[in-house]
């Protein structure tokens, strides 16, 4: 045996080596097969993110000009009113939705807080349009038999679409109105969308088939990461789709999930450092203590979505009325919520803030304690005026990296607080949300025209703010390395 | 104090009284109620994590109990055999040509108007022999032969065909308050047996007997504190069908609505994704580590760590992007059409490269623990690169790598977005890789996104998924931070 093995072994020198060369191919192929699924990762998402678009006006503007030959833009906003109400849901199309007329009610005449279910029961007349024109007529009726009825009404009848043209008249602004007017008349359909590479390569290709296939089509080269798409909510079309719902919502789930874990998870890593060491404890004492620190280690390597599974049954039903905001005194519909998202979250990073800061923590020269304490300090002065300034930096860089993570976790929220898009901006902690990797799941998962490039553009929004982060992270730690190189 | 008794001398009683003064005045003795209770609040910080903890064992096991122990009403389904009628036209369908015992073409004549009475795996019988349809059409059908312990005979043209349906069992008669025997509709009565539980409307009965000729079930009425009601001819019947765990562990198919509560098909789906990820992930991580720890230079190092922070970095959400809009279409290019838009390959491939940074810094740490001397050693015999990493390094660092592997594992089976997207929604147990197939994570996901109504069957099942999804993790990551542990100890 021994013999065989040797015989094998030996071989000659020169193909022993070359062998060995040929796995350090094999191991730096590895390493050049991480960063080549970096890189076609970004590629991706820049080559979906902008490209030659196909889009189509659904009704000419041009048909639109008033009588006297003024364009929509410069129509008064009795003459936009006009227009929707002439628009009011056409037979076989969709233009002016009652819908839509009916979230237009509620956002600019009612200016209401109140969830649409909260609604059913008042009248109109009743504190919601007070004060603002509206046919008496619909004083007594339920704001909700606007929806239906009412409006639905009016598709047929002449008087109730007049009234309904002079309500939007005397209470929506023109801007508002031609915003209306634009993306419920006009409508810009997105009929094809192409991806980077091949706008830039296959133009002449691109150009044959839309000639072919969409004549009144316009191409035009789109990048789906613009201004508007910062500043514009969610929509059921690609082309007006934004995240600033999205945005918003991170921001609020990130200060309620920092505001919770930020003190609790270091107040945990100064006790478990810096009190927790004791040998002269309790017998009991040192066995939680110990119980902690392992709880917090096994608590980080559980998968999100458990935790997503405890918020929905904590926050979202046994803390409803703390959530839904009815402590509070807000008559808020249920438990899925920005504080059961940010409280959700505050727990799944509390373990990351934990761990991190106890490093901090550690990393800090025993013999500035020593100092402290010999100069006749107490262990709370020694903490509080050598420990933490000392181990601050630190500690912030593991917070920064605590709300990257926070930032991109999906599968929680989507539990804790899932269903319908969202087009209201957040405006208190019990509002309905939606956060950017939320709206990057929907938008991808959408097999409709042009939401993958949504999607891609919302993932460069979200890696951008990631990456930002990450380097300030980088930065404090360069910077406190070369301070504390200094000072020590 | 053992100190100070050790330095009283006889007679010292001076020292005594110096030492009780001093006792007075020790700084470590005197009372600093600010100092205890911010301990005090301190520990509570930490005490948080634990009822983080407590939260989550308390969720999950309540309401598994709950699911395990909630009984579901389900309709009573009996089996019928009736004449195959084609609906539409009312026309009887019999035998075109006689059937040898070993055909396993059945033909039939059927009108180009008829909507066939038969679809796959159907159960269908023809003179006291079953047969399975395997494909239908209207000039025949494909069937399997002597199914269901019955015989393969040959028939002749113009047998009649019998269809095997299930029906749902419906009251029979009207049913008075009073009333002690419940008629059923006709053949009905074999689906009960002596002291089952029917509910009909809010009314729990339990059968005392069970006559089959004539369809009729002796009863007794308002079992369970519910209360003799009358009911009307045609009402449906329920009866109870709790979860077991063992049908919950074994069980191949998942169907709350129906109650089939297998996790199968749930499990098998997390293990493919799984075994994929892991196949990608081992070998590339491994090498990613190997070269950093016993090649790269620092230079490279510092560029080389970067790329991994960033892969670290990436939220999931957009891994499961990229699987759905470039690994899906780019594995549809090589290997053919068969590949389905979600499948568990696409889904499992992307999430190796996601593991790959974790599964290269753990073992590196496991490599970089290996003592120098080792490699020297090997040198010292002759040994190339090569065979002094294959033949002493990875060897003793093989409980590091096996740790990075068990991490590995625990991070595939809890990862959630890139299988909601990618590796499709809908459970189905199936080996094929290339089909989708709805993995535990993706099902609570699916679920628990829509506007699901509290303490459902669907709502408990979350739970019980849950429950078993992190006791999984925590048991590779124990194993795994135990290793890890065992060996940093050992350097």
């Amino acid at each position: 045996m021994a013999t065989v093995t040797q015989q094998s072994n030996r071989g000659s020198l020169t193909r022993r080596q070359r062998i060995s060369r040929l796995w350090s191919r094999v191991y730096q192929a590895c390493v050049g097969l991480a960063a080549l699924a970096l890189v076609i990762l970004l590629l991706k998402i820049v080559d979906d993110a902008f490209g030659t678009v196909a889009v189509v006006n659904v009704v000419d503007p041009a048909s639109l000009v008033s009588e006297d030959g003024r364009s929509i833009e410069q129509q008064n906003a009795e003459e936009l009113a006009g227009l929707a109400r002439d628009y009011l849901d056409e037979e076989g199309r969709h233009f002016v939705s009652t819908d839509r007329l009916f979230t237009l009610f509620l956002d600019e005449i009612a200016r209401t807080e109140l969830a649409p279910s909260a609604l059913r029961n008042l009248t109109v007349g009743q504190a919601l349009f007070s004060g603002q024109n509206f046919p008496q007529a619909w004083a007594d009726r339920s704001l909700f038999d606007l929806r239906l009825p009412d409006v639905a009404r009016a598709e047929r009848d002449a008087k109730a679409r007049e009234d309904i043209a002079l309500l939007l008249a005397d209470n929506v602004e023109q801007g508002r109105l031609l915003e209306l007017v634009y993306t419920d008349i006009v409508q810009v359909e997105l009929l094809e969308s192409w991806n980077l590479i091949d706008s830039l390569t296959r133009q002449d290709e691109i150009r044959a088939r839309a000639a072919r296939d969409f004549p009144q089509a316009t191409l035009e080269f789109r990048s789906w990461l613009n201004a508007d798409f910062l500043r514009t909510p969610g929509s059921s079309q690609a082309l007006t789709s934004g995240i600033r719902v999205a945005l918003l919502g991170t921001l609020w789930m990130l200060v309620i999930a920092i505001g919770v874990s930020l003190p609790l998870g270091l107040g945990a890593a100064i006790y478990l450092e810096e009190y927790a060491r004791h040998a002269n404890d309790r017998r009991l004492l040192r066995l939680l203590n110990g119980f902690i620190e392992t709880n917090i280690r096994n608590l980080a390597g559980v998968p999100s979505i458990i935790y997503g599974i405890l918020g929905l049954t904590v926050f979202v039903r046994a803390m409803e009325p703390l959530t839904s905001g009815q402590l509070a005194g807000m008559a808020g519909s249920d438990g899925r919520t920005i504080l059961s998202a940010g409280l959700t979250m505050a727990l799944l990073i509390l373990p990351i803030i934990i761990i991190n800061a106890q490093e901090a923590i550690r990393a800090v020269p025993w013999s500035l304690r020593e100092g402290s304490y010999g100069l006749g300090a107490t262990q709370l002065q020694t903490i509080g005026r050598q420990v933490l300034p000392v181990a601050l930096p630190g500690m912030l860089t593991g917070v920064i990296l605590s709300v990257s993570r926070a930032i991109g976790e999906t599968a929680p929220l989507v539990v804790v607080g899932a269903a319908t898009t969202i087009f209201v901006d957040p405006d208190s902690p019990f509002s309905r949300f939606t956060v950017l990797p939320i709206q990057i799941y929907r938008w991808t998962a959408d097999p409709r025209e042009g939401f993958q490039d949504v999607a891609a553009a919302t993932i460069i929004v979200l890696l951008l703010l990631l990456l930002s982060l990450n380097a300030s992270a980088i930065i404090l730690r360069n910077r406190y390395s070369a301070r504390s190189r200094r000072t020590l | 104090m053992a100190q100070y008794q050790a330095v009283q001398r006889p007679g010292a009683e001076k020292a005594a009284t110096l030492e009780r003064a001093l006792r007075q005045r020790s700084l470590r003795r005197r009372a600093r109620p600010a100092e205890s209770i911010v301990r005090f609040l301190l520990l509570l910080c930490g005490l948080v994590s634990i009822l983080s903890t407590i939260g989550i064992l308390v969720t999950l096991g309540e309401n598994s109990l709950l699911f395990f122990s909630q009984r579901s009403w389900q309709q009573v389904k009996y089996d019928s055999v009736e004449r195959a009628v084609v609906v539409n036209l009312g026309q009887e369908v019999s035998l075109a040509a006689a059937l040898d015992a070993q055909d396993s073409y059945l033909s039939l004549e059927l009108d180009e108007r008829a909507t066939l009475p038969f679809s796959e795996g159907q159960l269908i019988e023809l003179g006291g022999e079953r047969m399975r349809v395997m494909a239908a059409s209207r000039d025949g059908l494909e069937v399997e032969r002597g199914v269901n312990a019955s015989q393969a005979l040959a028939h002749p043209v113009g047998t009649p065909v019998f269809v095997h349906s299930e029906r749902t069992v419906l009251l029979g008669a009207d049913l008075r308050a009073d009333d002690n025997v419940i008629r059923l509709s006709e053949g009905a009565a074999s689906a009960f047996q002596i002291d089952d539980l029917i509910q009909a409307d809010e009314e729990v009965m339990r059968v005392l007997l069970v006559e089959p000729v004539s369809d009729m079930l002796a009863v007794r009425r308002g079992e369970e504190g519910s209360n003799p009601a009358r009911h009307s001819a045609g009402l449906p019947l329920f009866s109870p069908s709790a979860v077991t765990l063992g049908e919950f562990l074994t069980g191949t198919r998942w169907n709350p609505q129906l109650g089939q509560l297998g996790i199968w098909p749930l499990l098998n789906a997390t293990l493919m994704t799984t075994f994929f990820a892991l196949l990608t992930a081992l070998p590339v991580g491994l090498g990613v580590a190997i070269y950093l720890s016993e090649f790269a230079s620092a230079r490279v190092r510092s560029l080389v760590k970067p790329v991994l922070e960033l892969l670290v970095g990436v939220p999931t959400v957009v891994f499961g992007y990229f699987a759905l809009t470039w690994m899906t279409p780019l594995l549809q290019q090589i290997i053919g059409p068969q590949v389905k838009q979600f499948n568990t390959l696409s889904a499992g491939l992307v999430m190796g490269i996601m593991i790959v940074p974790t599964i290269a810094s753990i073992s590196e740490d496991a490599l970089g623990a290996v003592p120098r001397a080792l490699r020297e050693a090997s040198y010292a015999l002759g040994a190339t690169r090569q065979e002094t990493i294959r033949r002493a390094v990875l060897p003793a660092a093989v409980s590091g790598i096996m740790a990075a592997f068990l991490l590995g594992i625990s991070r595939a089976v809890g990862e959630t977005m890139i299988v909601a997207l990618a590796a499709g929604a809908g459970p189905n147990f199936t080996f094929n890789p290339l089909e989708g197939a709805e993995t535990m994570t993706g099902h609570i996901v699916r679920i628990s996104g829509g506007d699901i109504s509290y303490n459902t069957i669907d709502y408990n099942s979350l739970f019980a998924i849950g429950l078993l999804l992190f006791l999984l993790t925590l048991a590779f990551n124990v194993v795994s931070g135990a290793i890890t542990r065992r060996y940093r100890e050992a350097t």
